[in-house]
């Protein structure tokens, strides 16, 4: 046998250690197999070779058996459907306890936190395929109208499974409002100007993504006045509406300044709305009637009395997987900084996690009596709590500045925050994207079906509509998403309802029905009316803007008319601007309505959302572009051009379209804003790659590829960012190195060493291969000084 | 490992597993499955269904034959699928809470009593620092320990470039040092001691 410890030309303490290895295991029995599993494996074999067709009566040609397999992304295991749940963003599967520990989807590139779960049918699908054949025996007009005459609700009735978006793994919260400005709202209430609260206050100001409103309540009258920042409000007294916040920080409150009923509105938003809630406990008010009111909703049991002592902070196993708490990359060196951070003097008392608690960050009791958690999370309801037993966080100031207290509070309140206020147009419009392939499919079915009623009345039996029906089934079984569904039921039903307009004038006996289609025009399609009135569609749609004209001049009740001609310009003027308010309108009008129910009301919000979300953005987009703000150019240029491939032809598409050739065309004229865009990215960078082993192997390849290709794609562009994020981790891992040897921590050199060892073989030519290569030749002369020095004494 | 002479057999082997022969996917098992059994049960520990896991690698294999191009890479290929497999496992316990053991297990420690134990606890302490080493560097350390594995074999089941094997074996081997020291063993004492 080869000897790897000898063969690798390892250095001598890694050597050791991998003899050690081989040593322990050459004492291991070798382990034996028994025969039967031989024999298992090779009746496994024998059943998978045997061919698989599902029928779905059992009863398919030649007892062949369809077999669909779906394994976790995460753990690789078996994946039963009850029970799974799909990534919001790009649909990876996974087992929702394996959503629970990772925290986020873990499919590479991708680090979704919102999951979809798929919910048994609300409806059997034959009342769908019994609705056509109704839609055809009855006839056009009837069909319509009677499909018109039930309200809005007939576009969702036939949904057969429906997909709730949730915060993984708990129940889906209700969502909270669109923040306009796109921003993380956050409300931090305190007592008194402690230490910690002026150190993270200047942190969160300093986040642009965050609107900050700052609650300080016990203010000494003697002091001068806070000075006011721009943008973020300074109460002396709790806000009372809640709903206009995402996360709620919890300081060293007096219970005297505040009231009962306003904890018990804090516990509500939290448990049935979703807000996410730091609770950070403090030395001046450790007991009393603030944290008993939230006691059900803590991560941890608290003990009779806090405590004073000297603690070191240790990291959990659990804490070791939390982003927000990985201040360095690889895990034995995140381990070692939190050991190392400023000692605590007092916490709070937790004696343990609470039911469903998890502990990230403990401190070791006296004599051994046990671990007491400081930092702690949970869900609680639809919202998560974190606990924050301790206050002397700003100390990890010493040396690193804002750093660590930047790092772990702001991914904290990501974490946290209320699942629904996430601004992401982005990442809505990548998923629509996706899925646009897909929806013209099925929206070209339904043009072949339509066009088949334009002509006459088919045969409901025709091939070409039975066809049509099962391929749109056997569509929406592959799709988790079954709100498209609804959508395009309300389109056909559009158009089976116009097509009587377009052949024939109007009389006053249309009206209820106009007033109707004209209502669902512009309250109902919304997104799907964008595409679905684009080209042969906005011509039915103005036929029948006409025909309405055309009774207008004949009939005396120009008032209903009226509206109903300027809803029907809302929607077939879409998407211009005039459709948020419009969208707004309908959304008022549909909560109003007794028959509408929550998860219709939940759709509409999230539809007009969306319409919002795209205006929104292209405001910000020109805001920054305007500013030559370069460093967020990154995401922009890649959700601009989403934007302009997903958009349907209209105004906005083509600012869209403009404005991603205009930040194409600064990119060019300015070589050193392409390098800031890909900074921006790097502040994400050390989160995505918590273990900063190997992830930015492939990312240097495909950078030294693309590098020399001047034709990057979009796909490419996006490499070369993570290229430069991962380069940018080895500066500051050189830099933190650097900074290791000259204090001469000789303990650290081992893994230090190796780290650079890989750097210099990864490292892309340039000034910090040098630099690396310099430092490993200097530890390693200074390790065999060590070696020498050592074996001396 | 299967010598030249061995090798034209080896494919005909493949060659008949390909079209469905179960008596060359036995003969298969047979010549690989103790090989990736010791590498399963040194990533995983004496915790592991072993059985299971190997006939897992071995219908993984099946699935992606296809994708195997040369008939002589099998090995490196069938030890990379174990390694999957392997590091699958421990991502599935950890989700499902193993992981709290080993911390507990690790908490529980007292290096500073480490110069006072006697050798087998100190060896024992040894597994448990080798234990403790992430599973993904645990098996780079398992494979390079195989029968006759060189650096390029490992390379190739890794499949990556043979300096960044190096370099990856190294941070596995540097990964258990710095766990060995945190128990107050010496690495290179130790293996003066297990020699």
């Amino acid at each position: 046998m080869s000897s790897p410890e000898h063969d690798d030309a390892l250095p001598t303490t890694e050597a050791a250690a991998l003899a050690v290895a081989g040593a322990l295991w050459a004492e291991d029995p070798v382990p034996t197999l028994a025969p039967s599993a031989r024999d298992a494996f090779l009746a496994a074999l024998g059943s998978e070779s045997a061919p698989r067709v599902e029928a779905s009566d059992g009863d398919a040609p030649g007892g062949a058996e369809l077999e669909v397999r779906l394994r976790c992304t995460y753990c690789h295991d078996r994946l039963e459907l009850e029970g799974s749940v799909y990534c919001g963003q790009c649909l990876a599967p996974h087992h929702a306890e394996c959503v629970e520990a990772h925290g986020a989807c873990a499919a590479p590139g991708c680090a979704g936190t919102r999951f979809v779960r798929a919910e048994p049918a609300a409806r059997p699908r034959p009342l769908r395929r019994a609705a056509w054949v109704a839609a055809g025996l009855l006839g056009l007009t009837a069909a319509a109208a009677a499909l018109v005459s039930s309200g809005w609700q007939v576009g969702e009735a036939p949904a057969t499974s429906q997909g709730t978006v949730t915060q993984a793994p708990a129940p889906a919260p209700r969502p909270r409002p669109a923040r306009e400005d796109g921003r993380l709202h956050v409300l931090y209430v305190e007592g008194s100007p402690r230490w910690q609260y002026r150190y993270l206050k200047e942190v969160l100001i300093a986040e642009p993504a965050l609107s900050l409103q700052l609650a300080l309540l016990d203010l000494d009258p003697d002091l001068p006045p806070e000075a006011p920042t721009p943008g973020h409000t300074l109460f002396d007294h709790v806000p009372g509406d809640l709903a206009d916040y995402d996360v709620v920080i919890l300081g060293d409150v007096d219970p005297q300044d505040v009231s009962a009923t306003w904890l018990a509105q804090l516990r509500r938003e939290v448990e049935d709305y979703g807000l996410g809630l730091i609770v950070a406990a403090g030395s001046s008010h450790p007991r009393g009637a603030v944290l008993d009111a939230l006691a059900p909703l803590l991560p941890v049991e608290l003990g009779p009395t806090a405590i004073d002592g000297r603690w070191s902070l240790a990291l959990t196993g659990e804490g070791a997987q939390v982003p927000a708490l990985r201040l360095r990359a690889t895990y034995s060196e995140n381990t070692r900084i939190w050991r190392d951070l400023p000692q605590i003097a007092w916490h709070a008392g937790a004696t343990g996690p609470a039911p469903g608690g998890e502990v990230w960050v403990e401190v070791q009791g006296r004599e051994g009596n046990g671990a007491a958690p400081v930092l702690a999370a949970r869900r609680a309801g639809a919202g998560q709590v974190v606990w924050l037993g301790f206050e002397e966080a700003w100390r990890w100031r010493a040396e690193v500045g804002d750093e660590y207290l930047a790092r772990c509070f702001l991914t904290l309140l990501e974490r946290v925050r209320a699942p629904q206020s996430r601004w992401a147009p982005e990442v809505e419009a990548e998923r629509d994207a996706e899925r646009l392939a897909q929806e013209q499919e099925l929206t070209a079915l339904f043009d072949r079906v339509a066009d088949a009623l334009a002509q006459g009345l088919p045969d409901p039996a025709s091939t070409e509509l039975r066809a049509a029906e099962e391929r749109y089934d056997a569509l929406l079984d592959e799709e988790p998403f079954a709100d498209r569904l609804g959508r395009l039921q309300v389109e056909l039903t559009l158009v089976r309802a116009a097509v009587p307009w377009r052949t024939r004038p109007a009389t006053a006996e249309d009206l209820p029905e106009l007033e109707a289609l004209a209502a669902q025009l512009a309250v109902l399609p919304l997104e799907h009316a964008s595409r679905a009135l684009v080209g042969e569609r906005l011509t039915q749609a103005r036929a029948l803007v006409d025909a309405a004209n055309a009774f207008q001049s004949e009939s005396g009740d120009a008032q209903l008319v009226r509206e109903a001609l300027q809803l029907l310009h809302g929607g077939s003027g879409f998407p211009d601007g005039e459709a948020c308010r419009l969208a707004r309108e309908a959304f008022a009008q549909a909560s109003r309505d007794p028959g509408c129910t929550e998860t219709d009301r939940d759709r509409i919000r999230l539809a007009v959302a969306e319409i919002e979300q795209r205006h929104r953005f292209l405001a910000e987009a020109t805001r920054i572009l305007d500013q030559a703000r370069a460093e967020r150019y990154a995401n922009l240029e890649s959700q601009l051009f989403l934007l302009a491939a997903w958009l349907p032809e209209g105004a906005l598409r083509d600012r869209a379209r403009k404005l991603q050739q205009r930040v194409q065309a600064e990119l060019g004229r300015d070589p050193t804003l392409a390098l800031e865009r890909g900074l921006a990215v790097l502040r994400d960078a050390w989160s995505m790659d918590p273990l900063g082993r190997f992830a930015s192997d492939e990312a240097r390849q495909q950078f030294e590829l693309v590098r020399a290709n001047p034709a990057h794609t979009q796909r490419q562009v996006e490499r070369i960012r993570a290229a430069v994020a991962a380069s940018e981790r080895d500066a500051r891992f050189l830099y933190n190195a650097e900074k290791v040897y000259t204090q001469n921590r000789e303990d650290l050199f081992p893994d230090l060493y190796v780290q650079l060892s890989f750097l210099v073989d990864w490292l892309p030519d340039g000034e910090q291969l040098q630099k690396a290569d310099e430092l490993k030749t200097r530890i390693e002369r200074e390790g065999s000084d060590w070696d020498d020095f050592r074996d001396r004494r | 490992m299967p010598t030249v002479a061995e090798a034209g057999t080896e494919a005909e082997r493949i060659a008949r597993a390909r079209e469905g022969d179960l008596a060359a996917w036995g003969e298969l098992y047979d010549r690989h499955a103790p090989e990736v059994a010791q590498l399963l049960s040194r990533t995983l520990g004496p915790e592991l269904d072993l059985e299971d896991a190997v006939q897992e690698a071995f219908l993984r294999l099946r699935e992606r034959f296809d994708k195997l191009q040369k008939p002589a890479s099998l090995r490196s290929y069938l030890l990379g699928i174990a390694r999957n497999v392997a590091l699958d496992r421990a991502r599935s316990a950890a989700a499902r809470g193993a992981r709290e053991a080993q911390v507990e297990a690790r908490r529980g420690l007292a290096p500073s009593a480490a110069d006072e134990v006697s050798r087998a606890e100190r060896r024992a302490l040894a597994r448990e620092a080798l234990a403790a080493v992430d599973p993904e560097l645990r098996s780079v350390l398992a494979l390079r320990h195989l029968e006759g594995t060189t650096l390029a074999d490992l390379a190739a089941t890794l499949s990556c470039s043979v300096p960044t094997a190096r370099a990856r074996l190294r941070e596995a081997a540097a990964q258990l040092a710095l766990e060995l020291r945190a128990r107050g063993i010496d690495p290179e004492e130790l293996r003066h001691e297990l020699a």
